[in-house]
């Protein structure tokens, strides 16, 4: 078997997105087409023979019931809850999905991920959720990310929240960690922002006076908050 | 456009019964039968390898037909793969006649 034939099916299968026993299926019925015409003596080249690899992957899962649109994939379960589909992939340019768990260039979902994503616990390139992770990371609740933004707890590289913010630059109402830190109570390595030198502790060296103030200040924290501050301290610094 | 898309339409609507009905008159490989439709229709039926295998698939997975090698006698090391109908598929292949025979009718009634 020629190995450009095999070049051509592979390129095919590129770009169908299904599982891999209908890939297999697909790939010995392509190979065999190929091998047939050759069997009735014409030069075959695929490209002439079949056409665009792209145009024949797009009529294979059209024709399997898949939308494969600018190289995108969409995906929707049969099964759904009050009308949402329990799980989309939508990755076309542009596309956004929906679903209980939405995957998608763009989404939106109970679990959201995704470029732009935003759920209950989101997690993208800027991602938006009560637990949001992502390059650029907004959560009510908590949020992870490069910049993470949220109410309760924020850990980033530039973290802000209103209770604990940990991170490079931590900034925070109640309680922030960091290098560059700025909030009631601070433990910090690097520098301060503000004039509240008497609640800020150099990290490592005063991590114990941090602690004694933080007990004062915030004897119920809860028990997440409580537990990381502690896992910071006891690991990080 | 429309009338493209009327010419698909009513097209994949008989595809499967024609495929099987094919099938039913003989063991077929996948070029052979595209080679038949297009034969047998004065090229009407023309089908490119992506509209054809999805159908096979579909129709093999209902245990419509079933699939078998059979070795090429020629320099081919590949052997070649088979489709023949189950008797399931012989009696869906009646049953499918009979519905498109029904539709033909009425439709020929009002049109």
């Amino acid at each position: 078997m020629k190995r450009e034939y095999k070049v051509y099916v592979n390129k095919v299968l590129s770009y169908i997105p299904t599982n891999h026993k209908t890939k297999k299926k697909i790939k010995s019925d392509l190979l065999e087409t190929l091998m047939t015409r050759e069997d009735e003596g014409m030069d075959v080249d695929p490209y002439e023979v079949l056409g665009d690899p792209r145009e024949v992957a797009k009529e294979f899962s059209e024709n399997l019931g898949m939308s494969m649109l600018n190289g995108g994939f969409e995906y929707k379960s049969k099964v759904s809850l009050i009308g949402v589909p329990l799980l989309h992939i939508n990755l076309g340019r542009n596309a956004t999905a929906k679903g209980i768990v939405a995957i998608g260039s763009k989404s939106v979902g109970i679990i959201s991920i995704g470029g732009i994503s935003l759920g209950v616990v989101s997690l993208g390139g800027i991602g938006f959720g009560v637990l949001a992770f992502g390059g650029i990371a907004a959560g009510l609740f908590s949020a992870l990310g490069g910049v993470a933004v949220a109410y309760e707890l924020a850990i980033g590289g530039v973290a802000t929240a209103k209770s604990l913010a940990v991170g490079g630059v931590a900034v925070a109402k109640d309680i922030a960690i960091g290098g560059s830190v700025s909030a009631s109570l601070m433990g910090y390595t690097q520098s301060i922002n503000g004039e509240n030198i008497m609640q800020a502790f150099r990290l490592p060296s005063e991590k114990a006076q941090f602690m004694t103030e933080y007990y004062v200040q915030f004897p119920d924290f809860g028990a997440l908050k409580d537990t990381i501050i502690k896992a910071i301290l006891n690991n990080g610094y | 456009m429309i009338i493209i898309d009327i010419n698909r339409q009513l097209k994949k609507g008989v595809l499967e019964i024609i495929v099987l009905k094919i099938i039913n008159e003989s063991d077929v490989y996948g070029y052979e039968l595209i080679k038949s439709m297009e034969n047998a229709s004065d090229g009407y039926f023309s089908l490119k390898e992506g509209s054809l295998y999805p159908i096979l698939y579909r129709l093999e997975d209902k245990g419509l037909i079933e699939s078998y090698k059979n070795n090429f006698e020629g320099e081919r090391k590949v052997p070649r793969k088979y489709y023949r109908i189950t008797e399931n598929g012989k009696e869906a292949l009646n049953e499918m006649l009979k519905a498109y025979e029904e539709l033909n009718k009425h439709v020929h009634m009002i049109i």
